[in-house]
């Protein structure tokens, strides 16, 4: 099956990079020029699951670039691979699953084939991560101030008694009340927004120059959501940080993101600038996402839906546009393989008949 | 329209950490405290509020999976209460309030088929026994869900997401229910499935004549599906009114907070937040507002009197001092 997904492989053109990306999030000052290298680039990137029932392709030829201070969303329904990426950019994904093709370049750093205590060095000091689930990615059994001490201890930053005062001023920024009491509480002491904050301190606490954040705020209240997501855009901003915010919620995206990357079904199907993507959709799904969307300004009648389900991604005779069975604008040119194209500047779509 | 549902005075206390010497009487957990609301005929109300607010347990209280710990909850004329609980699972009001679950995964039985779920209440309730009628109408049921005939022989493992939401609306509208009380329906759903599922229970409460409470956390679903809205703070009631007024103006602090974090597909990176953490609702003092610590506008009369729920307009109430 590896074959087929090779023999189908086609070359995806890294987007180009938006002029206003990195350093202009301010002001307009700093001319970029377009061949600025950017932070992070992933490129073709494929990655298949071997399983008892089949093998899975869950992405193929992924393309990604995030530059300095941007923030970049990823957006999808579960299972479009959202989360499977960001794992294969930190190298922690399953045993189970096999990179087939691509690069990972991280700030000149082949992460793909990097070795394991390289990988360690880079984890939790330039890159790190804040996962989906804070109760169950904090150790149950240690008392949280103590989880950010290992950090620092293990990233050589501080030592000895300094390291507790540093994470007391790590829970501080985070906006834990009573940080000093809070370091040696337990993680089922706290709330789950507690857990989310914690989770971030112990994520930014070497000043990490990328911050992947898996679904930061799912299973959070919208308050609290938006204390959490105002916190992560703010420490973004001071220490000029790539973020990288992984979720379905198409409207948090909205706000907190500089571009957002539409993926489907393992493709990524649309990248743009956030501005863009929601006044022009260019792929069908992006729209239809869009439009089932609730918001403010939107009754039942006008909720969109997307027909069908995403593909079993353990077929071999996966389409070469992973949306065309759902799509009422599919014909014959849909068969032909997939390019993401740039039918505008900073703007990418993978459609033979986008919108 | 006709009253369907009173809800008066409403109480449930969880005993905390209560000491078996019977030196100490044990801390209460204020879960519900004192919540009155009604619920017209073929009315939809949402009922909103942060997790811990007590919205779960007060759905949970109406279809009495839990006991109240006091106040009444009149439906159709009857006082529910008044049922004492070993019959209540087999009376007729029983099959009136039916309840959709939040886990489409967790609240259904694995090892039953789509079939024997949605058959059983037919078969308990309604007395249906004869395969064939049981049949006929576990199948007008999935047509009525839209549930492919062929998917009622799978069990749940064997169904997306999306199939086993429809399952368990199918089994709560088997009876054809009065009251339908869903608790966040679609927060384990993706958006494009999501969609379906509202579709689907407007369609089926105009079918039906049904009314819902629409519990969630989530203010753009409840906008979509309710006529009039409930906010619910620490167990109890801060403001509630028509749906289009408390989203266009909504009077108390919370309120306000609540429509300002939501995420906006317009970016408007200004809202006014909610500092701080909630207070405890173990055993809260009764004289002071909830809201105090974490509210913009609290003063000193906050915390020597806890505001009352007081009408504004004929439709709008709210409980805040400074309010207008």
């Amino acid at each position: 099956m590896s074959q087929i997904s090779k023999s189908e492989a086609t070359h995806y053109p890294a987007p180009s990079p938006p002029p206003h990306a990195g350093e202009g999030q301010g002001g307009g000052n700093l001319a970029t020029t377009p061949t600025r290298v950017p932070l992070l680039n992933v490129e073709n990137l494929s990655i298949e699951f071997r399983t008892r029932s089949g093998v899975v392709h869950a992405l193929e030829n992924v393309a990604l670039s995030v530059f300095k201070g941007e923030t970049v969303g990823i957006v999808g329904e579960s299972g479009s691979g959202k989360s499977v990426l960001a794992y294969a950019i930190l190298g922690l994904l399953d045993p189970a699953a096999r990179v087939i093709s691509g690069d990972v370049d991280f700030g000149g750093m082949d992460l793909r084939h990097a070795t394991e205590s390289d990988l360690q060095e880079v984890r939790g000091r330039e890159l790190s991560m804040i996962f989906q689930s804070p109760r169950t990615a904090l150790n149950p059994i240690r008392k949280a101030g103590r989880q950010i001490d290992d950090i620092l201890r293990h990233h050589g930053n501080v030592a000895g008694p300094a390291i507790q005062a540093k994470t007391i001023e790590l829970l501080t920024r985070v906006r834990i009340p009573d940080p000093a009491r809070r370091y040696h509480a337990y993680p089922f002491e706290l709330s789950g927004g507690m857990c989310q904050r914690v989770m971030i301190a112990m994520a930014l606490a070497c000043e990490p120059a990328l911050l992947i954040a898996d679904e930061p705020t799912t299973g959070l209240d919208v308050t609290t959501q938006a204390a959490i997501m105002d916190l992560i855009a703010e420490l973004g901003a001071r220490r000029h940080m790539a973020t990288i915010l992984i979720t379905h919620d198409l409207g948090l995206a909205a706000q907190y993101c500089d571009r957002i990357v539409v993926m489907h079904a393992g493709h990524v199907v649309e990248v743009a600038d956030t501005d863009a993507l929601f006044r022009a959709p260019r792929h069908p799904y992006t729209a239809r996402l869009i439009e089932a969307t609730p918001r403010a300004d939107r009754s039942l009648r006008s909720l969109a839906s997307i027909p069908g389900n995403l593909p079993d991604l353990r077929r071999s005779d996966l389409p070469a546009c992973r949306f065309a069975e759902r799509c009422e604008r599919r014909d014959a040119s849909c068969d032909a393989p997939l390019q993401l194209n740039a039918p505008e500047p900073n703007h990418a779509v993978a459609c033979w008949k986008p919108l | 329209m006709t009253r369907l549902i009173e809800v008066s005075q409403l109480v449930k206390l969880f005993p905390i950490g209560g000491t078996s010497s019977g030196r100490r009487a044990p801390r209460q957990l204020h879960a519900v405290d004192n919540v009155s609301f009604n619920i017209d005929t073929g009315e939809s109300v949402g009922l909103v509020g942060e997790s811990g607010c007590g919205k779960s347990t007060l759905a949970r209280v109406i279809t009495r999976l839990i006991e109240p710990s006091g106040g009444d909850v009149i439906f159709q004329g009857r006082n529910l209460f008044t049922v004492p609980v070993k019959h209540f699972a087999t009376s007729a009001e029983r099959a009136k309030i039916q309840m959709v679950f939040q886990d489409p995964t967790d609240s259904l039985n694995p090892r039953f088929t789509v079939f024997d779920t949605i058959a059983e209440p037919l078969r308990l309730l309604a007395g249906i026994r004869d395969r064939d009628q049981l049949h006929a109408r576990v199948h007008a049921l999935a047509d009525q869900v839209g549930l492919a005939h062929e998917l009622t022989t799978r069990f749940p493992h064997q169904l997306s997401g999306g199939q086993k939401a429809r399952v368990g609306i199918a089994r709560a509208i088997a009876l054809h229910p009065k009251l339908l009380i869903l608790d966040e329906p679609t927060s384990a759903l993706d958006v494009s499935v999501q969609a379906v599922i509202l579709h689907l229970l407007a369609d089926l409460r105009e079918q039906l004549g049904m009314s819902y409470l629409f519990v969630s956390h989530d203010l753009n679903v409840v906008r979509l599906l309710c006529d009039r809205v409930i906010v619910m703070y620490l167990g109890k009631i801060v403001e509630s009114g028509p749906v289009a007024e408390i989203f266009r103006q909504p009077r108390h602090p919370y309120t306000q907070a609540l429509i300002a974090a939501i995420p906006g597909t317009a970016p408007d990176k200004k809202h006014s937040h909610l500092d701080g953490e909630p207070r405890s609702p173990i055993d809260p003092a009764p004289t002071v507002c909830r809201l105090v610590g974490r509210c913009p506008i609290a003063t000193d009369q906050c915390e020597h009197a806890a505001p009352a729920l007081r009408a504004i307009s004929a439709k709008h109430q709210v409980a805040c001092h400074y309010a207008t």
